[in-house]
C-alpha cells in the first residue's frame, strides 16, 4: 500500500504562509494498493485529489469517512469527480441511528447553503453504513471500522492489503475522562459509560494492533488538553502507539496555529521521546509513504 | 471615519497555496471600525476567525465586547467562520448577526444548521445559555442605522435561490460599498448596485471571473473585473477593490487582471488579505 496525504490541518484551512510548509487544508489521505485506490475523509484536502483523480481517468471513487464534522466533509462539494459523467463515488461511514450519512450530505449541499444539490450533480452517490466492527472489502484491500470517542458518531479505520496494514484513529480523546460518542447503546448510567470508555479505548488500539503505521489526531500539546473538545495529544499517541504495538506514529489533524518551526520541533522531540522503539513523523501536504 | 480591515478575500474555499498567500486565502470576511466605536463585520467567511482572535486582544476577551456582523447571504464561505469565532464562546460579549433568511428558512434556522451537532464539534453558541449573547436580527427594512453609520442593503442577484444582499456604509464622510457575490444577467440587476456604490469612497465588488472566462461562467452567479469596473464607473466610485478572488486565481494572474486596468483614470486595485484602508478621515 501506499499512502498520500492532501490534507493535514484539523477544525478549519488555515492559509498562512508560516504553516503551508506541513499545509492548511482540512484531512484528505489517499491509499493505494494494487490500483485499487481508497480515499479517507473529505476536507479541503479533496479538492485537488479530485482533480488528480480526473487527470488520472479514474471513474470508481470509494470514500471512507470518519465522521461528518465540517472539516471531515466540507471539501466534497469542491470535488471535481462529483461533476463528472460515467463517475461512480460510494461514501462509506459508520451507522448513524439519528440522522442518515445521506441526509447528512444534502444538507451541506442544499439551498442556501451551496449552489449545487446533489441531485443536480452528474456524478452517481451512493452511502453505505457500516456496523461498528464490520470488516468490508474495497478491491482488494480488507477494511475495518470501529467506534471512537469524539462527539457525534466518529469512527477510525484499519486497512490491510497483503502484509501491510494502516490505522486512521481520528477525530479522538484516546484516554480522557468523558464519554463524547453519541448514539451508544446503554450509556445512560456512569458504569456503563466507564465500561464505554474502556471499550473505546480497546477499539481504538485494536485498529492500530501491530499496524505499520498509526495516523493519529494530535490536536494538542499535553498542556492545552481540554477534555470535551474530543481530540487527543502528541502524548496520548505515542502512548497508543506503544499499547498497540505499531510500527510507526504519524502526527495528524494538526491544530490550526501550530506552525512550520513548531511542527518540525515537536517531531524531533518525540523522535526522541519514542527512543528508537518506532517511527515518528508529523504528517504533511505531499507527503507519500509507502508500506 | 470608516477604519477598513480585509480578513478574508477568497471566494468559494479557502486557498492554502503559498502562491495564493499575497491575495489571501481566507473566505470573505471585513472588520470595519467606526468613529464612535462600533465594529461592524461583513461576512464571516474562515477570515473572522482570525479577527476573533484579534478581537481578544481587545474588551471581547472580558466579555464586554460588542459587534455587528453583516451577512450577504448564507453560502458556506460566507458563514463558515462563526462556529470557530473564539470571543463568541466568552460569556458578557453581545454579537448582532443581521441578514435575510431563505426560502421557507429563517437567518436564524439557517444559522442554527451550521452549528448542528451532526457538522458542529462546537458548542452551540447560539443558544442564549452558552457564551456571548448573539441576536439574530432579521433585515426588513434595507436601510438602517447601527450608532452613527448608515447602512443601506439592497437585494442583488447572485443565483437564482439565494436570497443575496450587498450594503454600503456611511460613517461622517467615509462611505464603503461592499458587493461580494453578484452576477448582472441583464441591465435591470445593475441597477441595485449602482446605488449601492454612488459616490462612495470605496467599492469592494465580486471579480471571481477574469472578463476571458467569464462568457463560459455565465449563469454561476458571479461577475468579472469589467462588471466591478463597470459599475464604479456608472456610480462614481473612488476607488475600486476587486474581491471574492477565484480559489483557482493565484497572486500572479490577479496582478495581471488588475495591470491591464492601470491606464483608467479610476484606481482598481486586488483585495488583499491584511490591508487597511482609512475612509473619510481627512474631513
Amino acid at each position: 500500500m501506499k499512502m498520500t496525504f492532501w490534507g493535514v490541518r484539523g477544525s478549519f484551512p488555515v492559509t498562512a504562509l508560516s504553516q503551508l510548509g506541513y499545509g492548511g487544508n482540512t484531512p484528505c489521505m489517499e491509499v493505494e494498493a494494487s490500483g485499487q485506490t481508497v480515499i479517507i475523509d473529505a476536507g479541503t484536502g479533496i479538492r485537488a485529489l479530485g482533480r488528480a483523480i480526473v487527470d488520472r481517468g479514474q471513474q470508481d471513487i470509494e470514500i471512507l469517512l470518519s465522521h461528518t464534522h465540517w472539516d471531515h466533509i466540507q471539501g466534497f462539494p469542491h470535488f471535481d469527480p462529483l461533476y463528472r459523467d460515467h463517475t461512480r463515488i460510494t461514501i462509506h461511514s459508520l451507522k448513524h441511528e439519528q440522522r442518515s450519512l445521506m441526509e447528512i450530505f444534502r444538507e451541506q449541499q442544499r439551498s442556501p447553503f451551496f449552489p449545487v444539490s446533489l441531485d443536480e450533480v452528474k456524478a452517481e452517490v451512493q452511502f453505505v453504513e457500516h456496523e461498528d466492527g464490520e470488516t468490508f472489502a474495497v478491491g482488494d484491500i480488507s477494511v475495518t471500522s470501529r467506534r471512537l470517542n469524539h462527539p457525534g458518531v466518529a469512527g477510525g479505520y484499519r486497512l490491510e492489503h497483503g502484509d501491510s496494514s494502516l490505522a486512521y484513529i481520528c477525530d479522538v480523546d484516546l484516554y480522557g475522562p468523558l464519554l463524547l460518542a453519541h448514539e451508544l447503546p446503554d450509556s445512560s448510567t456512569s458504569d456503563q459509560q466507564e465500561h464505554w470508555l474502556g471499550q473505546l479505548r480497546n477499539r481504538a488500539r485494536d485498529l492500530g494492533h501491530r499496524a505499520d503505521w498509526v495516523i493519529c489526531d494530535t490536536f494538542f500539546l499535553p498542556d492545552e488538553y481540554v477534555p470535551d473538545w474530543g481530540h487527543s495529544s502528541i502524548d496520548d499517541g505515542l502512548q497508543l502507539t506503544r499499547e498497540a504495538e505499531a510500527g510507526g506514529f504519524v502526527f495528524f489533524h494538526h491544530r490550526p496555529g501550530r506552525d512550520d518551526t513548531e511542527l518540525d520541533s515537536l517531531q524531533r522531540r518525540y523522535r526522541d521521546e519514542a527512543g528508537g522503539e518506532f517511527d515518528v513523523l508529523a504528517s504533511k501536504e505531499g507527503l507519500e509513504i509507502s508500506l | 471615519m470608516l477604519r477598513v480591515n480585509l480578513w478574508g478575500t477568497r471566494g468559494t474555499v479557502s486557498t492554502p497555496v503559498a502562491s495564493h498567500a499575497r491575495y489571501g486565502g481566507n473566505t470573505p470576511c471585513i472588520e470595519v471600525r467606526t468613529d464612535d466605536d462600533e465594529v461592524l463585520i461583513l461576512d464571516a467567511g474562515i477570515g473572522l476567525h482570525w479577527l476573533g482572535d484579534s478581537l481578544l486582544a481587545d474588551g471581547f476577551s472580558r466579555g464586554e465586547g460588542r459587534a455587528h456582523i453583516l451577512l450577504s447571504h448564507t453560502h458556506w464561505a460566507h458563514i463558515q467562520g462563526i462556529p470557530f469565532c473564539n470571543p463568541m464562546l466568552v460569556a458578557g460579549n453581545r454579537f448582532a448577526i443581521h441578514g435575510r433568511g431563505n426560502g421557507g428558512d429563517s437567518l436564524e434556522q439557517l444559522l442554527l444548521g451550521q452549528m448542528d451537532s451532526a457538522f458542529c464539534p462546537v458548542p452551540n453558541f447560539l443558544d442564549d445559555r452558552i457564551g456571548a449573547a448573539l441576536a439574530i436580527a432579521e433585515i426588513g427594512a434595507l436601510e438602517f442605522d447601527i450608532g452613527a453609520t448608515h447602512v443601506v442593503a439592497r437585494l442583488v442577484h447572485h443565483v437564482d435561490d439565494a436570497v443575496c444582499l450587498g450594503y454600503r456604509l456611511e460613517n461622517g464622510n467615509g462611505s464603503l460599498a461592499y458587493i461580494p457575490d453578484v452576477e448582472y444577467l441583464e441591465e435591470a440587476h445593475r441597477i441595485p448596485s449602482v446605488e449601492l456604490a454612488a459616490g462612495v469612497d470605496l467599492l469592494i465588488h465580486d471579480a471571481h471571473h477574469t472578463t476571458a472566462d467569464y462568457p463560459g461562467r455565465r449563469g454561476c452567479g458571479h461577475s468579472c473585473d469589467t462588471d466591478a469596473i463597470d459599475i464604479a464607473r456608472r456610480a462614481g466610485a473612488r476607488k475600486v477593490l476587486l474581491f471574492h478572488h477565484h480559489p483557482d486565481h493565484d497572486d500572479d494572474s490577479i496582478d495581471a487582471v488588475v495591470s491591464s486596468h492601470e491606464n483608467g483614470d479610476l484606481p482598481v486595485a486586488g483585495a488583499r488579505e491584511g490591508e487597511e484602508f482609512v475612509l473619510g478621515a481627512d474631513a
